[in-house]
């Protein structure tokens, strides 16, 4: 699919609870205080919704980082 | 100062925790959530060092999942030596502890789920008995949430797996939102009043216009919403809150109604206090308020007119304002999403209460004077529209003269095709009023019909206004605009004609106060156009472009 950058930047944002300004698209867990094992699962179920995919138990645990989540969005259906 | 709720469960809590606090802090509640940790229900109360018993701690709550019911061998036995510990306590904490229920999804359903659901119903019963003996414990409803959102919703496998959570993201929301409630409920206090309006909210339907033979509350079609509604209301008072009523309505008319309609559930004992007049809303409630020795911070107001929601909510910012207009079949979700009368657990006393309401010392200060009521009248950007009538508006005008009861000076019907003649009559003018304000547009709902025969004398033959424009100022309005109209004319007196009917005491009240003449019979008022003393409102705009 073609991620649109804004939406994609205001799911996570929202998910995390991050400021507009903690926001980078390098960004991965324990980068931010927002983005640990908890808040990585509220993340996924965001990202699940906002985009209508579903991972499966492994990318759920491996897709720790924005550029591999962007990566794995652009190559699902 | 932060009061702690440490949450405890078989399962990890902590989406839970962060989903309430982040709610806790927006409604700047002192509850903070804290997770006691992974599977520590049964433990923790054995630690006497630990979480439970530090002294910021205020309450426990026991959140716990259906896997208990799987996992947990002799989970009855577990749970009574629960609860005998908690009983034991010389100083025990406030408890919250959630009904359980059988996840749906196993092995043998048809008969395996029979047999958790019963256990689970046995252990609810349980925990309802402890509550009884022990006032610092509460049962919280997850039961409920479960049946409205199903298991699909709340629960997903995969974060079980992952993360150990039961309630999946989307389910820990849910479920926190609830414990949300639960929590304010403890720190505000409820609120004690229902304040119902009754047209479009008791019964489906206007008084006024239909009739009572044209209300809905029966037990099929439409009538069963409200009927519902009615039961709902009926809820409240049986747990405690007392219900008034505040309309806009002829008294005998609607208290018959109140009376004896056969499908009114709710009888005039059922409200510790009946407000039905023609006058602001809020100096009724205010009127409640005295009588029942309450303060309007403990108040409930329900009607479904934005311009009555407004109005009570300028004069009466303590008062809640509840909206029942929009789907009838959402009115009894308007009670249940609303927070102020949650409350966990009813007292006897608080049964009895709505028999013979308290006489509290409490009272609050209203600014319902003539200022502030006509600043509201400003705030609603009245504009009228006078046209004159046209063969094409005919049919809704006609209409309007036979259905108005209340606002009609003389009630006089006339027939489909006389008021056509009379549309077509030079002698005659006949103008219709259009209504609107910053709320929306209540569309054609006045009318006047003017035998100018003799020119210096304007006598009004009928004036009439559906109830739906009421004590907003357009009476005068309209009046003023006719009066003044006949003064451009030349003419030098305007009359209304009037005659009194078992229904029409409000447009009496009106010329009461109007400032014209009243003949000795009764049946003429008269104004002269230079003495002017029907002022038009200056807020009010009126656009007559379309009068010949």
């Amino acid at each position: 699919m073609v991620v649109d950058p804004v939406k994609f930047r205001n799911c996570v944002t929202r998910a995390l609870n991050l400021r507009p300004e903690e926001y980078r698209p390098e960004l991965r867990i324990g980068d931010v205080d927002q983005w640990d094992s908890v808040a990585h699962l509220d993340l996924m179920s965001e990202v699940e919704r906002e985009f209508g995919v579903r991972f499966d138990l492994d990318q759920m645990t491996t897709l720790t980082s924005l550029p591999e989540l962007v990566n794995w969005l652009e190559k699902a259906q | 100062m932060t009061k702690n709720v440490v949450l405890l469960g078989d399962k990890t809590l902590s989406l839970i925790a962060r989903n309430l606090n982040s709610q806790l802090r927006e409604a700047g509640s002192t509850w903070n959530a804290v997770d006691a940790g992974y599977d520590t229900w049964l433990v923790a109360p054995l630690d006497q060092n630990g979480v439970l018993f530090a002294p910021d701690t205020a309450a426990w709550a026991f959140v716990l999942s259906p896997r208990v019911l799987e996992n947990v061998p002799d989970i009855a036995i577990r749970l009574d030596a629960t609860l005998e510990r908690l009983a034991n306590f010389k100083t025990p904490p406030t408890v919250l502890f959630s009904t359980l229920f059988a996840d749906p999804v196993a092995a043998m359903p048809l008969s395996n789920n029979i047999e958790r659901h019963a256990l689970a119903g046995k252990l609810n019963e349980r925990l309802l008995e402890f509550r009884e003996g022990h006032p610092w414990f509460h049962v919280v409803d997850h039961l409920s949430l479960v049946l409205q959102h199903g298991v699909g919703t709340l629960y997903d496998a995969r974060y079980e797996a992952t993360a150990q959570l039961y309630f999946s993201p989307n389910g820990s929301r849910l479920l926190s939102g609830l414990w949300f409630r639960v929590l304010c409920s403890l720190e505000r206090p409820q609120k004690k009043v229902c304040a119902v309006d009754l047209d479009d909210t008791l019964w489906g339907g206007i008084l006024g216009e239909d009739g009572p033979d044209g209300l809905q509350m029966a037990d099929s079609g439409i009538g069963s919403a409200y009927r519902r509604f009615q039961r709902s209301l009926l809820d409240l008072r049986r747990n405690g809150i007392l219900l008034t009523v505040c309309s806009k309505n002829n008294p005998d008319e609607a208290m018959a109604i109140l009376q004896s309609h056969p499908d009114c559930l709710l009888r005039p004992n059922d409200f510790a206090h009946i407000e039905i007049g023609w006058g602001l809303k809020s100096e009724a409630i205010a009127r409640t308020a005295q009588k029942l020795g309450l303060g309007l911070d403990s108040f409930v107001f329900i009607d479904d007119s934005p311009v009555e929601r407004g109005e009570v909510s300028r004069a009466l910012p303590s008062v809640d304002v509840l909206d029942s207009s929009g789907d009838p079949m959402r009115l009894v979700g308007v009670l249940s999403q609303y927070a102020g009368f949650d409350s966990l657990r009813q007292t006897d006393e608080d049964r009895k209460r709505a028999g013979s309401y308290l006489q509290e010392a409490q009272r609050s200060e209203i600014k319902a004077s003539a200022a502030s009521a006509e600043d509201f009248y400003r705030s609603l950007g009245l504009q009228l529209g006078i046209f004159s009538a046209r063969g094409e508006q005919s049919g809704r005008l006609h209409q309007l003269l036979m259905k108005t009861n209340q606002f009609n000076l003389t009630a006089e019907r006339i027939s489909a095709e006389e008021f056509r003649e009379l549309l077509g009559d030079p002698h005659y003018m006949v103008v219709g009023l259009r209504v609107a304000d910053r709320f929306g547009d209540n569309g054609i709902t006045g009318l006047a019909i003017v035998d100018r025969r003799r020119p210096e004398v304007w006598r009004v033959r009928n004036f009439l206004l559906s109830c739906r424009v009421l004590g907003r100022t357009v009476e005068g309005a309209f009046l003023s605009w006719l009066i003044g109209r006949a003064a451009k004319s030349r003419a030098e007196t305007v009359e209304l004609g009037f005659l009194a009917t078992e229904r029409n005491q409000v447009a009496y009240g009106f010329l009461e106060g109007s400032g014209g003449k009243r003949s000795d019979a009764g049946d003429i008022w008269t104004f002269d156009v230079n003495r002017a003393e029907v002022l038009p409102p200056h807020f009010v705009q009126i656009d007559d472009d379309q009068v010949r």
